[in-house]
């Protein structure tokens, strides 16, 4: 479903050339939860924003679906990932300016799936539990409740892969685990690949699959 | 440098644009504000220094107006050996053709009793040119810097127009040197010998003044007790004065047009100030926990504001400087056409205006910056969510700034109907009024954004409902701009829509006073032109003619100060060219034609009050004479007021049968262009006699109409300018602001047309608002314009006409000018990286 070739990435940073991903290579199947571990800088939200098209490798490629999306132009990209890509945050990125039920709503516009939207939303608001905040704005939740309207805005509109890049990086520890469930019992509903860039253990221990990046290369980690 | 002072560098010069936008806002308002000031000032001065060298150190004048004063009487005056010096004057202005034609004012005096009243005049007479200066007709003398700007030497001849005739002149001789101090003082004169003077304007025998040096009261005593009635002695510099007071009002207009550049030049300030603020809340926070008192935080945002306005003041200034040149041609070309005629080239960038300058733009962005740096202090040491602590804080406001704007209002509305004729008194109102709308404009836009959010919810979509949220969170942040924008657009419409229905009345004024088929007149400028005696009564027997009416323009003095009489012999169809705004016709008009009775001009009768049935006094050859007012018309030629004779009356009164222009009714259904043609065949071929159709004297006279006010638009298009770089400035701050945001939207799959359309939308939501805003407020600004500062001003009345396409035009200007501004910040938006902008969370 995913498959990463050769991917390498250098940010310059002060003049100096820093090297994040060197030539790493990765498949990922569908329905797969996957975590991705290193320390801070290791490149773990540099590999999402790639897989994402967000962010260009300086080579290599990205297969998603049988689309090298990293040769795709910049348009196609953004079309790719508002279609087939979920994202979920570490400062859970919601809209400020819009309600629990507008940020969900959203996704939904954006890909014309106008039918059967109510019903959508108000499935998906029930599964993470803030049916009674659909009318309440960002600033008015708890971190715990954001990340859910995250998550919840990262699904509905049934994404191939699910991306979360430290999505319990600003949460407690009680708070943090019940999210990882949530988002696992949400994305392998369906089949979808899960993508966790975490650099906690204890979220880590919940997927499938654990990969280690090291010195820019993924390896796979002993469980 | 102090680390605290090197952080709040360093954050300047990390957002270069928002530190270029403030500080070019800034020094453009100031800029505007020393421009203004510089041309009034240098005009002023040029005026001055006129008036000085014509009228000498004269502490009277005798005068004997209109006529003027006879020549004998000066000799009889000096034969009587009164203790008392005294020097004749001929004074008349004669224009120099050319591509750019001049006005210069010719000076005839005579040389030996010059020395105690022109000391500069009678020291420069040379051994060279004396001899011919007295003996030739045609010889004058002029200043070394005049005659190099008119490209003359000494030996030169050169031609000129007095009165409609052509005359040569040759220059005798050079007074002072080209850039002397005496070159601005005597810039635009010609000095003659007086004989040669009255020749040329064909005055023989007639002296325009006497200038008297008088010491006590005893000399006055007796040199009044010498003079026969109809000469009046006065105060020098009386007449002056009056010109210049008169003048006082078109300067007052201009400079608070220059004070609304740097009042949005200050909003441009308070908006950097708060921006730095607002983006440095952590870094303060950080300061605070480091132990900053909040008196250091007050100090240290409030230094940056002195730097930021010490430098956009500085260049602003020079900037000023250049721009006044551009300013003082249309100031200068005003006041010729209504006020006073004063020739001046230069700006004279004299240290009080440029520091008046300085302190005006360092003193508006401490004044901006005070409630930022206030804001500032209350940022407490740990802070956590900031944008809803600003949201909240911004709410708790709304109020307090409704409450404050109903009282600016509400004090406005008092200033309005406050028992004053000062025109002063009716920009405080307006200012009012502008700072009432501003304070409530926030709350307004907060209305004006739900509403339309109510819209977008429920027919846009999300990203319709994303655009109006976007721009009603940025409020906090962009209040200003849109404040700044609204004062910048209303001052458009409010000036506008009072041009426009000034222009409409002048226009309406015009077709009902112009009711003669073809006009003849004299060209130039003075009361001394006059058309040839015979020409009349040759027009008259004309088949096509059917009858005339013939005018006069003189000054007189009255017991209410110098004024300007019209003498009219009226035809049958002159009566209703007038729009008596008091007094019966029936009643009127009859008296006016046989009793000693006069009609005042609005501007006369407003400014001193005078209404029919009261009395002017004019001094006659016979002495003081008794004139009822026996209606008031409406006038638009001139803002000093006229008072309007009949013909017979004058004659009654006054020997001078000269008339400078005549109307001509034809028979109806008559031909004016083949009239026209008749009448030019029996103008004499040796002098200038204009002769216009009445569509042409009416396009002259809205061409000066429109070119008093080309200075009115410039400073408006400046005031808008700096608008533009506020909703500039603030987009920009907001684009910083949301970068995130557009980051996300960008990850969720929004392409950059989609978030470069998000933000354009915004932007013209912002702009819609600030334009829908801005019409209210305009005509408030209109109303006020029209009914108190122009009447208290100018005296005249208007009917109000409001243009529907002149509301849209400013919709339109609104709206463009956001979206012009949200371009650069959209494309950021738009082009920026969301990998980058997500990292740097």
């Amino acid at each position: 479903m995913l498959s990463l070739e050769n991917l390498s990435k250098a940010y310059d940073e002060g003049g100096v050339r820093r090297e994040v991903l060197r030539g790493t290579s990765a498949h990922f199947s569908a329905g797969e939860f996957v975590a991705v571990t290193g320390r801070s800088g290791s490149g773990k939200s540099t590999l999402l924003n790639l897989v994402s098209g967000v962010d260009e490798p300086d080579s290599g490629s990205v297969w998603l679906e049988g689309r090298d999306i990293a040769a795709c132009p910049e348009r196609e990209r953004t079309l790719v990932r508002r279609a087939r890509i979920g994202f979920v945050f570490q400062f859970f990125n919601l809209i400020p300016s819009l309600n629990v039920e507008e940020n969900l709503r959203l996704p939904l516009e954006l890909n014309r799936l106008h039918r059967d939207a109510e019903s959508r939303i108000d499935e998906m608001l029930a599964r993470v539990g803030l049916a009674e905040r659909r009318r309440s704005f960002p600033d008015r939740l708890s971190g715990g409740e954001q990340q859910r309207v995250a998550i919840a805005r990262a699904l509905i509109h049934e994404p191939a892969i699910v991306l979360a890049d430290e999505p319990t990086g600003n949460l407690d520890a009680e708070i943090a685990l019940r999210i990882i469930a949530l988002l696992r019992e949400l994305a392998a509903q369906d089949g979808r690949l899960l993508l966790l860039a975490t650099h906690s253990e204890e979220a880590a221990a919940a997927a499938d699959r654990v990969l280690r990046l090291e010195r820019g290369a993924l390896v796979e980690a002993a469980r | 440098m102090s680390a605290l002072r090197l952080a709040s560098a360093r954050h300047a010069w990390r957002h270069p644009w928002q530190l270029l936008l403030a500080l070019a806002g800034v020094a453009l308002g100031v800029a505007v504000v020393t421009a203004v000031d510089l041309s009034i000032v240098s005009s002023r001065l040029a005026f001055e220094r006129s008036h000085a060298a014509i009228a000498g150190r004269a502490s009277h004048v005798l005068r004997a107006e209109p006529g003027g004063v006879s020549e004998t009487l000066y000799a009889e005056l000096r034969r009587k050996g009164l203790p008392v010096r005294l020097a004749p004057v001929v004074e008349g202005f004669v224009s120099i053709p050319g591509e750019a034609p001049r006005t210069a004012r010719v000076l005839g005096v005579d040389l030996f009793a010059e020395t105690p009243f022109r000391p500069d005049i009678a020291a420069a007479a040379d051994r060279e040119w004396l001899g011919d200066f007295l003996s030739r007709p045609d010889g004058v003398v002029m200043s070394a810097g005049y005659a190099a700007s008119l490209g003359l030497e000494t030996g030169d001849r050169f031609s000129v127009r007095a009165g409609g005739r052509p005359h040569s002149l040759v220059v005798l001789g050079l007074m002072g040197s080209p850039g002397g101090l005496e070159a601005g003082a005597l810039s635009d004169l010609l000095v003659m010998d007086i004989a040669a003077a009255q020749e040329l304007f064909e005055r023989m025998g007639v002296l325009t003044r006497v200038d008297v040096a008088l010491e006590g009261d005893a000399e006055r005593e007796a040199l009044q007790a010498a003079l026969p009635p109809g000469v009046e002695l006065h105060t020098a510099g009386r007449r002056h004065e009056v010109a210049g007071q008169m003048a006082r009002a078109f300067e007052l207009n201009l400079r608070m047009l220059g004070i609304l550049s740097l009042v949005v030049g200050m909003f441009l300030i308070y908006n950097t100030m708060t921006f730095s603020v607002l983006r440095r809340r952590t870094l303060i926070a950080h300061f605070r926990m480091l132990g900053v008192t909040r008196r250091g935080v007050f100090g240290l945002v409030m230094t940056e504001a002195l730097v930021l306005a010490g430098v956009a003041s500085a260049a602003g200034v020079g900037f000023g400087v250049m721009l006044a040149q551009g300013l003082l041609d249309l100031v200068t070309r005003t006041l010729n056409d209504h006020y006073f005629v004063v020739a001046v080239s230069d700006v004279h960038p004299g240290l009080p205006a440029l520091l008046k300058g300085m302190a005006l733009g360092v003193g508006a962005g401490l004044v901006a910056a005070a409630v930022p740096a206030h804001e500032a202090t209350r940022v407490a040491p740990r802070i956590a969510a900031l944008g809803s602590t600003l949201g909240t804080r911004m709410r708790r406001l709304l109020p307090l700034a409704n409450g404050l704007g109903a009282l600016f209002l509400a004090s406005s509305a008092m200033l309005v109907v406050w028992p004053t004729r000062e025109p002063g008194a009716g920009f405080a109102a307006l200012i009012a009024l502008v700072l009432g709308c501003v304070l409530l404009a926030p709350g307004a836009s907060s209305v004006f954004l739900h509403a339309a959010w109510r819209v977008a919810h429920r027919r846009g979509g999300m990203l319709a409902t994303i655009a109006v949220r976007g721009a009603a969170a940025g409020l906090v942040r962009s209040a200003v701009a849109v404040a700044a924008l609204m004062v910048a657009i209303a001052a458009t419409v409010g000036v506008g829509v009072m041009v426009d229905s000034f222009r409409r009345s002048v226009e309406v004024w015009l077709d009902r006073t112009l009711r003669a088929d073809i006009y003849l007149g004299v060209p130039g400028r003075g009361w001394e032109r006059v058309l040839p005696p015979t020409l009349a009564d040759e027009v008259l027997t004309l088949s096509d003619v059917d009858e005339l009416s013939m005018g006069r323009v003189l000054p007189v003095d009255t017991d209410r100060g110098p004024a300007r009489l019209f003498v009219l012999e009226m035809a049958k169809r002159s009566y209703a060219g007038f729009d008596l705004l008091e007094g019966e016709p029936r009643e009127t008009w009859p008296a006016f034609d046989a009793g000693d009775a006069i009609l005042a001009s609005e501007p006369y009768a407003w400014r001193r009050d005078l209404h029919v049935g009261e009395e002017v006094v004019l001094g006659t050859p016979a002495g003081r004479r008794r004139f009822e007012i026996v209606g008031v018309f409406r006038d638009y030629e001139s803002p000093e007021g006229t008072l309007l004779m009949s013909r017979a009356t004058f004659l009654r009164h006054w020997p001078d049968r000269g008339v400078s222009g005549i109307g001509v009714y034809l028979h109806p259904g008559g031909d004016a262009t083949e009239a026209a043609e008749r009448i030019r065949a029996l103008l004499p071929e040796d002098r200038e006699i204009l002769l216009r159709p009445r569509a042409g004297i009416r396009r002259a006279s809205l061409e000066i109409f429109d070119r008093t006010f080309t200075i009115t638009g410039v400073l408006r298009l400046l005031a808008g300018t700096v608008a533009f770089l506020g909703v500039l400035s603030a987009l920009l701050a907001l684009s910083l602001e949301r970068a995130r945001e557009m980051a996300v939207l960008r990850t969720l799959g929004l392409t950059r047309r989609e978030v470069f359309g998000v933000v354009q939308g915004e932007t013209g939501l912002l702009g819609l608002v600030a334009g829908l805003l801005s019409l209210p407020v305009g005509l408030g600004m209109a109303l006020l314009l029209i009914v108190v500062i122009n009447r208290r001003s100018f005296g005249w009345s208007m009917s109000v006409h409001v243009d529907p396409a002149l509301c849209f035009q400013a919709l339109g200007l609104a709206l463009l000018a956001a979206l012009l501004a949200g371009l650069f910040p959209a494309w950021r938006m738009a082009r920026q990286a969301p990998a980058a902008a997500l990292r740097s969370e």
